[in-house]
């Protein structure tokens, strides 16, 4: 009997209008933009006792209604958001859809009918947000009605409350008579816990706990699981589950642990969860969002409503820390911290943390653990069973639901369709099961045993394309090609060719003469020649010595130049050009008569290149590349791009850029010919593209930065390469649009092959596209490696990453250079013991790629170099590619600027004609959610390349620096407006967001525009203006002037109407 | 709402071991929901606050009677 609830309360006076909690708050908001707010409908099924009449149930759900005053609570949205209660039902008023089925057919009617009531979205300001389903078996053996109610009125401990009074109507504990008072006493109930909880959130405790927690939060970074280019930055919500039960054992072992560690179980599944959302998101820090309750009031515990604050929980992995150490320590103070701040509302961490809410997606935290309540069914008599069925959604990315249950714990993994494959899922799933057992087992392993290694064998799969060598060194794989083709041309540039013949005796005269000059096996001797014959020649003359090249640029400035030489213990340089202490400058025909010596020929154990690349210590190093690996790049080469006596190979990139060995190595051993760039300029791009036509080239090997300018040229000038039959590009981040896809649609022979490799193991991976593949992906993947490849994702947990994970490409197999000359110590620290192989070397890359579902290796980025803004990872290749797209941009490069807290993006545009910066933002403004929309703008004469022909980013970075304090040093000091509704408009946000000076084509998310005061905002502009501003549209570009025009648009729409 | 006895006597109802005053509440088999149900008991009317901030600091079965009588200081008179 509910007397003393009845009895012990005075009923005041109700006021009409009910505060709404901060969570209810959110959530109102929320629903009114989403395009599917029926993803807040939540499920409870209640086996009924079915001795028990229809009417009875009816009866019983008409008290249950009567006597939780949340269920009739209907929303207003002006002037501030509130909620008004509607009176109790008549059982005959409720909302109920009835079925009878035969017996057989019960359950599956029941989940039918559960499915039926959750798909239909409530309007929250017209009706209460409950609904009622009742199905009995047409025998009476079985019974069941099912709730469907918005989130926004019940919460997870509210099924305690229900199912009690519930229990209490249809067993006679609630009387008839007693039913006014009860109703008067919890709608009393009801509006002091609303008051309590509403105090409570402004109060000046929970005011200053709020702030502290935000810079406890602020330095997290985004969690990103399955990251990848164009990931769906909005969903439908359409989710999916997988489980695991644990055992008996396991649960014991988990209640041992436990009590071992002194934490709950939901200390330690936060903490197994937060390790395995770090592993799969490579990070190490995560935000796991949990609900904590926020009921204040005794009589709360009575009531059904969204009395919930859901919080985020930071958990820190220290990945070599043990796993006692882990959550005994780290994970409890956290979960404490989080519980001892339970009064913060989630709404203030995203303001104060300025988190993007244009999205549909949750701020602050993406991964949600729940602990679920379980039905107790001892207490009894009516109700025999609750469940709460899903409703195949997904509202976050992850959704752990954790619940106890008779003999074990269910461990339920949902997760959205959109963002997670399921062999994705199925890799979380993985993850989280082996951490709990290794846990449960051994608390005294580190957090990064806790995992295990995913498929070795993925690792290995390659192109597909085979790769036979022939000769045990370049030198003779050359001289095999030559003496079977001696009179083929190797060589062809303009004003001089070399045959097979020519080249080879050149070259074995040049070793003559080295050798005579003391060039010895394994020296390195620089090679500086001007021309592409003489490049060759000298390039196989070293080999033949036993020696190794050293390109040296003519044109890199002196000391970089000493740096190299003395680094490489050079001595001797073949060529011109360049002046260096201690060197001595050999020529092919400076000494007719000198001294000539007999040369070893190729030497298989001798190097055959050093070429320098840039290092994190601003100073270059020296990378030594043995034989083995060019001869595997080589033949792989020959078979991958069909290489052959008709190859004509444009010889672009400088000889200090590994892919020059590529132009030209692959291609002599083919019997092809190597033809020169001649006087054209590399960035002349309609000189170039000319040079290809006239010279038939079959093959050319662009940096990617001049893919598009290539394109571009070709399409102006109207070019065609009926000879072309591979274009490749490699350098960096290849981004491609519908401009370089109709290149290869008009060249169907030729196709696109985006090569990748480090300068430590040259090109190991590929990834090809083709004029007849319908779809292009803008970001192209980096592919799959070569042959004789091992491509290894390493996570963070120092494990092989499953699908999905981001990680640490480390290369092994045939690839890795000998290491750098004369510095063990790097080589060392970047050369490191295959212990996936179990022998062999790997090279670490420091490159964030993933493996995808069909095992293509896609690249991420720099793991230094990932930008985070509002809360969000943003890929700066997708705002490019989006920018490109607008005609007259040859060429958009974004960058971020500014430190970690005000970070924002920055748009450079090369352009062919002037371009319309609002065009162009309007174009991104529909294209990429607003936080992806850079602030400024700005036109370039050139985009700034670094010596390999990439793109400059950090160059572009200080520029946008100087050019926007430039931009702050020339304004007026007084903000135009176009207008008095700009102006008014300007002045509400300056008044709402407490800021001056807002500009009128800046965002207003900028300057602290959020969700919440974009309501309050909007209820002025209704009440000023005549007209309710759409908050989706709103929010598609949110800026003063973008908002004027959609106020002026419903102006003009109303007028019309 | 109905009142336990004493304070002891509503613990030992949630608890899952024998207790005294210096008991850690999780080898006492205590967890965040009972120590709710348990203030919700010992709370004497419905206008009676709790503030569940409080529970992280909450480590020993004394932690947890100090709590509950801080609530609801009338609930002190049940640990006579």
């Amino acid at each position: 009997m509910l007397t003393e609830t009845a009895t012990s309360s005075t009923a005041e006076q109700l006021p009409t209008r009910l505060p709404l909690t901060e969570s209810q708050r959110g959530l109102l908001v929320v629903d009114g933009w989403v395009p599917t707010p029926q993803i807040y409908n939540q499920l409870m099924q209640v086996d009924l006792d079915p001795a028990l009449t229809t009417d009875t149930v009816v009866a019983a759900l008409a008290v249950l209604v009567a006597v939780q005053p949340a269920l009739r609570q209907v929303f207003a949205p002006l002037p501030d958001a509130h909620a008004s209660l509607t009176p109790p039902p008549s059982p005959q008023d409720l909302p109920l859809d009835r079925v009878v089925v035969p017996a057989g057919e019960f359950a599956t009617a029941a989940a039918a009918l559960a499915e039926q009531l959750g798909q239909r979205p409530f309007d929250l300001h017209a009706a209460p947000a409950y609904r009622f389903g009742y199905v009995r078996a047409a025998d009476d053996s079985a019974a069941a009605f099912i709730l469907c109610a918005h989130h926004i009125v019940s919460d997870g401990v509210s099924m305690g409350p229900l199912v009690r009074d519930l229990e209490n109507a249809l067993t006679g504990g609630i009387p008839a008579d007693s039913v006014p008072a009860l109703v008067a006493a919890r709608e009393t109930a009801f509006a002091r816990e609303l008051r309590a909880q509403n105090r409570t959130a402004t109060s000046e405790r929970t005011v200053d706990n709020a702030k502290a927690w935000a810079e406890h939060l602020r330095d997290v970074p985004p969690l990103v699981l399955s990251p990848r280019p164009n990931r769906p930055r909005e969903t439908d919500f359409a989710g999916a589950r997988v489980s695991w039960r644990l055992d008996e054992r396991e649960t014991a072992l988990l209640s041992q642990a436990c009590k071992r560690l002194a934490v709950t179980p939901f200390v330690l599944l936060t903490g197994l969860y937060g390790a395995v959302l770090a592993r799969h998101g490579g990070v190490s820090s995560v935000l796991v969002g949990s609900p904590f309750t926020a009921r204040r009031t005794i009589g709360a515990f009575d009531l059904c409503g969204f009395f919930v604050n859901t919080l985020p929980v930071r958990v820190d992995v220290d990945w070599d820390r043990t796993v006692d150490e882990f959550l005994g320590g780290v994970v409890r103070t956290a979960v404490d911290y989080a519980k001892s701040r339970a009064d913060v509302t989630f709404n203030q961490l995203v303001a104060l943390l300025r988190q993007d809410r244009t999205s549909n997606r949750n701020p602050l935290f993406s991964c949600m653990l729940a602990m679920q309540d379980t039905f107790d069914g001892a207490a009894t008599s009516a109700v025999l069973g609750v469940s709460e069925p899903g409703n195949h959604t997904a509202k976050f990315d992850l959704w752990l639901g954790a619940t106890p249950e008779r003999g074990g714990w269910l461990l339920e993994l949902e997760y959205d369709r959109e963002l997670i494959a399921p062999t994705v899922a199925d890799g979380l799933l993985g993850s989280l099961r082996t951490a709990v057992r290794r846990a449960l087992a051994d608390g005294s392993a580190t957090v990064a045993d806790l995992f295990a290694d995913a498929s070795f064998t993925a690792s290995l799969r390659t192109d597909g394309h085979s790769a036979r060598v022939p000769s045990a060194t370049l030198v003779d794989w050359l001289r095999a090609t030559a003496a079977a083709t001696p009179d083929a041309r190797a060589i062809d540039e303009p004003g001089r060719t070399l045959s097979y013949a020519e080249l080879v005796a050149s070259a074995e005269e040049l070793a003559r003469y080295l050798v005579g000059q003391g060039v010895a096996p394994h020296d390195v001797v620089g090679l500086a020649e001007d021309t592409l014959c003489d490049t060759t020649i000298a390039m196989f003359g070293i080999l033949w010595c036993g020696a190794t090249f050293l390109p040296l640029d003519p044109s890199l400035p002196a000391d970089r130049l000493a740096y190299m030489v003395d680094k490489a213990d050079c001595r001797v340089v073949v060529g011109d050009g360049v002046d260096l202490p201690g060197v001595r400058l050999l020529g092919i025909d400076k000494e007719p008569d000198a001294a000539r010596g007999a040369p070893p020929g190729g030497m298989a154990e001798s190097a055959p290149y050093l070429m320098f690349t840039s290092g994190s210590s601003g100073l270059p190093k020296g990378v030594l590349m043995g034989h083995g690996p060019l001869l595997n790049l080589t033949a792989w080469q020959i078979a991958a791009l069909g290489h052959d006596s008709d190859t004509r190979f444009l010889q672009y990139a400088p000889l200090g850029f590994d892919v020059s060995f590529q132009e030209i190595m692959p291609t002599l051993a083919a019997g092809g010919t190597v033809v020169a760039r001649g006087s054209v300029d590399r960035r002349d791009f309609p000189a170039l593209v000319r040079r290809v036509a006239d010279a038939e080239i079959t093959h050319i090997y662009l940096p990617v930065a001049a893919l598009r300018p290539f394109v571009q040229a070709a399409q102006r000038i109207g070019a065609r390469f009926p000879a072309l039959r591979h274009v490749c590009v490699s350098g960096e981040q290849l981004l491609v649009d519908d401009e370089v896809r109709a290149f290869f649609v008009e060249h169907p022979h030729c196709d696109l092959v985006n090569l990748y490799g480090p300068t430590e193991t040259h090109a190991v991976t590929t990834h090809r596209l083709t004029g007849a593949d319908q779809q292009w992906p803008s970001h192209v993947p980096i592919g799959l490696p070569m042959h004789g490849v091992a491509g290894y994702v390493v996570d963070r947990t120092g494990h092989l990453a499953p699908v999905g994970v981001p990680g640490d490409l480390h290369l092994g197999g045939l690839c890795p250079a000998e290491g750098y000359l004369n510095d063990p110590e790097r080589t060392t620290a970047a050369f490191l013991p295959d212990r996936f192989a179990g022998d062999g070397r790997v090279y670490r890359t420091g490159d964030l790629v993933v493996r995808d579902e069909h095992g293509v290796l896609i690249f991420l980025g720099r793991d230094d170099t990932q930008v985070k803004i509002r809360g969000y990872r943003v890929e700066l290749g997708e705002i490019d590619a989006v920018a490109n797209t607008v005609p007259g941009v040859r060429q958009a490069v974004a960058v971020a600027t500014g430190a970690a807290g005000d970070r924002e993006l920055v748009l450079f545009l090369l352009n062919d004609i002037a371009v319309d910066h609002e065009e162009v933002r309007a174009r991104l403004t529909a294209a990429l959610p607003s936080y992806m929309v850079p602030v400024r703008i700005f036109d370039i004469d050139s985009i700034p390349t670094s010596g390999t022909g990439k793109t400059d980013h950090s160059a572009l970075a200080a520029l946008a620096d100087r050019l926007a304090a430039e931009r702050a040093g020339a304004a007026t000091g007084e903000v135009q407006y176009r207008d008095d509704l700009e102006r008014a408009l300007a002045e509400l946000w300056q008044e709402v967001l407490d800021v001056e000076g807002i500009e009128p084509d800046r965002s207003l998310l900028e300057y602290g525009a959020h969700s919440l005061n974009v309501f309050a905002a909007f209820a002025v502009i209704e009440e000023q203006h005549g007209v309710s501003v759409p908050v989706a549209d709103f929010f598609r570009a949110p800026t003063v002037v973008a908002l004027a025009d959609l106020v002026r648009e419903l102006r003009e729409d109303e007028v019309v109407a | 709402m109905t009142s336990p006895a004493d304070l002891d006597s509503a613990i030992a109802k949630y608890a899952t071991a024998s207790f005294t005053d210096s008991t850690p509440l999780l080898e006492a088999g205590l967890e965040s929901l009972s120590l709710l149900r348990l203030a919700i008991e010992a709370a004497t009317d419905d206008d009676a606050e709790i503030d569940a901030t409080r529970m992280a600091g909450l480590c020993t079965i004394g932690d947890l009677k100090d709590w509950l009588r801080s609530m609801d200081p009338s609930a002190s008179r049940l640990d006579a």
